[in-house]
């Protein structure tokens, strides 16, 4: 194994700082959310001991703000993985100092997705029974395979890029944070022949992680299309559940982005240009987003079929409404308003637009979720629900669990992928070479081979 | 320290092994039960080549990386 051989350059330093200890201000940060997890972990143990009596679900509304939060978390995974493997494998130079942060939310808000799943049961324990006695013609367990696969990829795709960066941090370690990164840094020492695998394998895992990504949400839209409750069985569901998964996953990467560049100060990595792109993106699915929706409940509207009409107007004009309406501000008005000016298009306000859309989404998800179970088309009475305080407090837990793990996160491993930005450094010429060869007249300039890469 | 190398691939991949062999443990109980065989010849044509796929990985990247590693003066070596 290499020794420490390798100085940071000064511009670098900043991103190794955060893995090379802990301040003050990271304990003081991480005390409230560690509280609140707490709390959640409490108000879970009594769900565990009275059962699902302590929640606000019952017949009809079986799945509550359990399922919800199981939707809206698979949905932000979809910041990282999708998002980084395409802008990878279109060589978007402006992905360098973002992928990790994108790859990190995947992976860690996907144990909360699985998570909510187990929250939901009143009986965790016969979560076995479903690799015991699976059937295949289910829907759930579809969504349990498909959540797998794309939890093992995504955490194949996180750590394959990560290798280099732990083997950078390796050699500037000390005590226990050396033996850690020795470990996981697999003895990488920039061999040509670790070049080689480690390039092919993230290439592979690039391309096939796109299609299990798509895959996953639009499954998770079938647990809902493949029933016939009104507002549920619905052709666009796949493709409406997957705008909607970009969307909130783009949000919750520009406010995870523009939270570690003011903490460990990374103004000069995440630049007002990174954030200016993904708002671009972001209003974009905004847009399509607003597109979806009003095909949806256009067509139940024009429609008039009486148990579809019921749960339209109760989301309308109905009960709902103002969750309706306040969903129909945060995700459409607020972002498209803030991001199609370009004077309001900064950081900060892409930060807000951002905000507005994870509340937003999570109120869409809501509102899939409950009206249509509070009105089914069975000739059940109607019913009611509202969250008590136990499923409030485990969602708050589960959410403040999820920023705690992201902290730590970011001080265990660079969150910026060091190896990737000094490779765009060097790889100028070669992208300059690139950019011209799309231009008429210029194909001779196209580069003939990759630039070298920059892993150490 | 070396040898702790090993277990990230091996842990990987006996993940995508385990998990192969629970689908065809599907396909067996469905064709036994007669039950939903179509579904689960479905589901899995696709998740048993995508875990093969990170079965590759495993081995060829992660266990590639780690074999070559090891220095010249690997422990067990003379």
């Amino acid at each position: 194994m290499a020794g420490p051989t390798h100085h940071a350059e000064p511009e670098d330093a900043v991103l190794f700082a955060p893995v090379l200890g802990t301040t003050r201000r990271f304990w003081l940060g991480a005390a409230p959310l560690l509280l609140l997890t707490l709390w959640g972990i409490y108000a879970y143990t009594l769900q565990l001991r009275y059962g699902l009596g302590v929640t606000g679900l019952n017949r009809p509304v079986a799945w509550g703000i359990y399922i919800t939060n199981f939707v809206f978390f698979i949905g932000i995974s979809h910041a990282g993985t999708l998002i980084s493997a395409i802008l990878r494998l279109c060589k978007a130079e402006w992905r360098r100092p973002i992928t990790r942060a994108a790859e990190a939310i995947t992976v860690l808000v996907l144990f909360f997705g699985l998570g909510s799943i187990i929250m939901d049961l009143g009986r965790p324990d016969r979560l076995f029974y479903v690799l015991q006695y699976g059937r295949l013609q289910s829907p759930l367990l579809w969504d349990v395979t498909s959540i797998t696969t794309y939890l093992t990829g995504s955490s194949l795709y996180l750590y394959l890029p990560l290798i280099p960066d732990l083997a950078l941090v390796r050699d500037r370690a000390t005590g226990w944070r050396r033996s850690l990164y020795t470990f996981l840094a697999l003895g990488w020492r920039g061999t040509p022949g670790q070049h080689r695998r480690l390039e092919r394998g993230i290439a592979v895992m690039a391309v096939l992680v796109i299609p299990i990504a798509v895959s996953v949400h639009t499954v998770v839209s079938w647990v809902f299309s493949m029933t016939l409750q009104p507002l549920w069985k619905s052709t666009i569901f796949g493709p409406y559940f997957v705008t909607g998964a970009i969307f909130s996953g783009i949000a919750a990467l520009i406010i995870s982005m523009a939270a570690v560049r003011r903490a460990y100060h990374l103004e000069s990595y995440l630049k007002p240009v990174h954030f200016n792109s993904l708002a671009l993106l972001l209003l974009v699915m905004s847009l399509l987003w607003f597109y979806f929706t009003f095909a949806e409940h256009l067509t139940a509207y024009y429609g008039g079929e009486l148990a579809e009409a019921m749960v339209l107007f109760a989301k309308v004009t109905g009960r709902y409404a103002p969750a309706f309406w306040a969903m129909a501000v945060l995700n459409f008005v607020i972002p498209v308003a803030l991001l199609a000016n370009r004077r309001t298009r900064t950081v900060a306000g892409a930060v807000v637009a951002s905000a507005s859309v994870v509340v937003g989404m999570w109120l869409e998800r809501f509102l899939i979720v409950v009206p249509t179970l509070a009105n089914p088309r069975l000739p059940y009475e109607r019913g009611l629900y509202a969250p008590t305080w136990v499923e409030v407090s485990i969602t708050a837990g589960a959410v403040s669990f999820f920023m705690l793990l992201y902290m730590v996160f970011t001080r265990l491993f660079p969150i910026v992928s060091i190896w990737e930005v000094r490779e765009g450094r060097q790889g100028l010429k070669e992208a300059q070479q690139r950019m011209a060869g799309y231009l008429p007249g210029n194909a001779e300039l196209a580069p003939a081979v990759s630039p070298t890469p920059v892993l150490r | 320290m070396e040898r702790l190398w090993r277990v990230i691939p091996i842990t990987v991949g006996g993940f995508a092994v385990a998990f192969i062999g629970w689908m065809i443990r599907m396909l067996q109980l469905s064709w036994v039960r007669n039950d939903s065989w179509g579904f689960t010849v479905t589901v899995a044509s696709v998740v048993i080549p995508v875990f093969l796929v990170y079965l590759w990985l495993a081995v060829y990247v992660l266990g590639g990386i780690a074999r070559e590693g090891r220095g010249p003066e690997r422990e067990g070596r003379p």
